[in-house]
């Protein structure tokens, strides 16, 4: 057997995997709901296309604003804990 | 590897090796000769985006006179836990053998998991994250099962199968999403009170010492900064209602999307080459299915944590 690895601690491995995963989808999905629902008043209201136009706007900028707190929320949070132990 | 390579010094060995490969290549040749490749005529079987339903001789309170296959799945991914659950601690003994001592082994391990991410809050997580990863992944793995959406009842030419990966089914997925969610709100409540609404609705601006000293032009400045950001934390609350929207739906797209994936590219390789093809595959979703189980968990757990984090959250600084 060659050298033992240097280990990855899976508690970390999975924090990472999660955060990222869920950074991606926060980006994306503010788009499809704003998308959806706009499509959804529209049709109601017989606006088409301008509250789909609107809230899809707004998800596109709402979306990395959600992810940038939130990410920033998470860091910092498990950057204290790293600090308390 | 030792074995092996002793076994095939013996002529025995050495043959029993050979038939072994032999078979294995037969199987695969089969496989492809009984596989959509070698036959075009074939149809791929319907895949149904929806979980199908399994129509019932009698009528069903809520769902009528049919019922999800994913439902059944979930009842048999129940079943298998609350059994689990039972024979582990029946014969409770303080020095656990056997069957008790494999579950408390698997239970403490994740305990020290969560409880490495989660620290003295684990105590009050560990119950519904637990519960999530064991369901997730229980009934992950149960969908790779043979019978498995193979055995059905026949209805216009094709096969309704008994059951389905219950997490292949959108409706459970956000069942668990909402779960997820609304117990963040719980906890919140639970271990801060009443502040922890402070997340989402924010209009307080930053105190500013030098406004009281400061006189005219520089006061009316001042005021309108505060005024700002007072719209800017009212926004930030608005943002947060928001998000908690796009985490019921990124928990529930994520594990159906997933889940839901497998269910596809196994059926499409079984379709291409009947046997064995399918097999690296399959260890692909045990894989697959275990690492969504991980994140589900793992994501809660975060989101639990923010949400009981003090100083309100740490967001709004």
């Amino acid at each position: 057997m060659a050298k033992k690895k240097q280990g990855v601690d899976m508690k970390d491995a999975v924090w990472v995997l999660a955060v990222g995963s869920q950074l991606g989808l926060s980006i994306a999905l503010p788009v499809i709901l704003g998308l959806a629902v706009g499509y959804w008043i529209d049709t109601r209201l017989g606006t088409l296309p301008w509250i789909t136009l609107l809230l899809t706007l707004a998800g596109a900028i709402g979306g990395p604003i959600i992810a940038y707190r939130w990410v920033i929320s998470t860091v910092r949070k498990r950057f204290e804990e790293g600090e308390e132990s | 590897m030792k074995g092996l390579m002793s076994a095939l010094r013996t002529p025995k060995g050495c043959l029993g090796c050979l038939g072994i490969l032999l078979l294995t290549v037969a199987v695969a040749v089969a496989g492809l000769m009984l596989g959509g490749i070698a036959n075009p005529g074939y149809k791929l079987p319907p895949i149904s985006l929806k979980a199908e339903e399994i129509p019932l001789p009698f009528n069903v309170p809520l769902f009528g006179h049919s019922v999800p296959n994913t439902l059944p799945a979930t009842w048999l991914t129940m079943l298998v836990l609350i059994v689990v659950a039972f024979f582990a601690t029946r014969k409770m003994e303080l020095v656990p053998s056997g069957f008790q001592n494999a579950v408390e082994a698997i239970v403490e391990m994740f305990y020290n998991f969560v409880e490495g991410v989660a620290g003295e809050k684990a105590r009050h997580f560990f119950p519904l994250v637990a519960t999530f990863f064991f369901f997730i992944l229980i009934s992950n793995w149960m969908g790779i099962l043979p019978g498995y959406g193979s055995f059905g009842v026949k209805e216009h030419e094709a096969i309704i199968p008994f059951f389905r990966s219950a997490n292949a089914h959108l409706s459970t997925t956000l069942a668990l999403a909402i779960v997820s969610v609304s117990a963040t709100q719980v906890f919140g409540f639970k271990l801060l009170g009443l502040p922890f609404l402070r997340r989402y609705f924010t209009f307080k601006s930053s105190p500013r010492k030098e406004d009281s000293e400061a006189g005219g032009f520089a006061r009316l400045v001042g005021k309108l900064g505060g005024f700002m950001e007072r719209i800017g934390n009212a926004f930030a609350g608005i943002l947060e209602l928001v998000s908690e929207f796009i985490k019921i739906l990124s928990f529930s797209f994520r594990l159906f999307g997933n889940i839901f994936a497998g269910e596809v590219l196994l059926i499409v390789v079984s379709y291409l080459c009947a046997f064995l093809a399918s097999l690296p595959f399959m260890f692909l979703e045990i894989f697959v299915g275990f690492v969504q189980a991980l994140i589900f968990s793992m994501l809660s757990l975060v989101f639990f944590m923010i949400a009981t984090a003090h100083h309100g959250s740490g967001e709004s600084h």
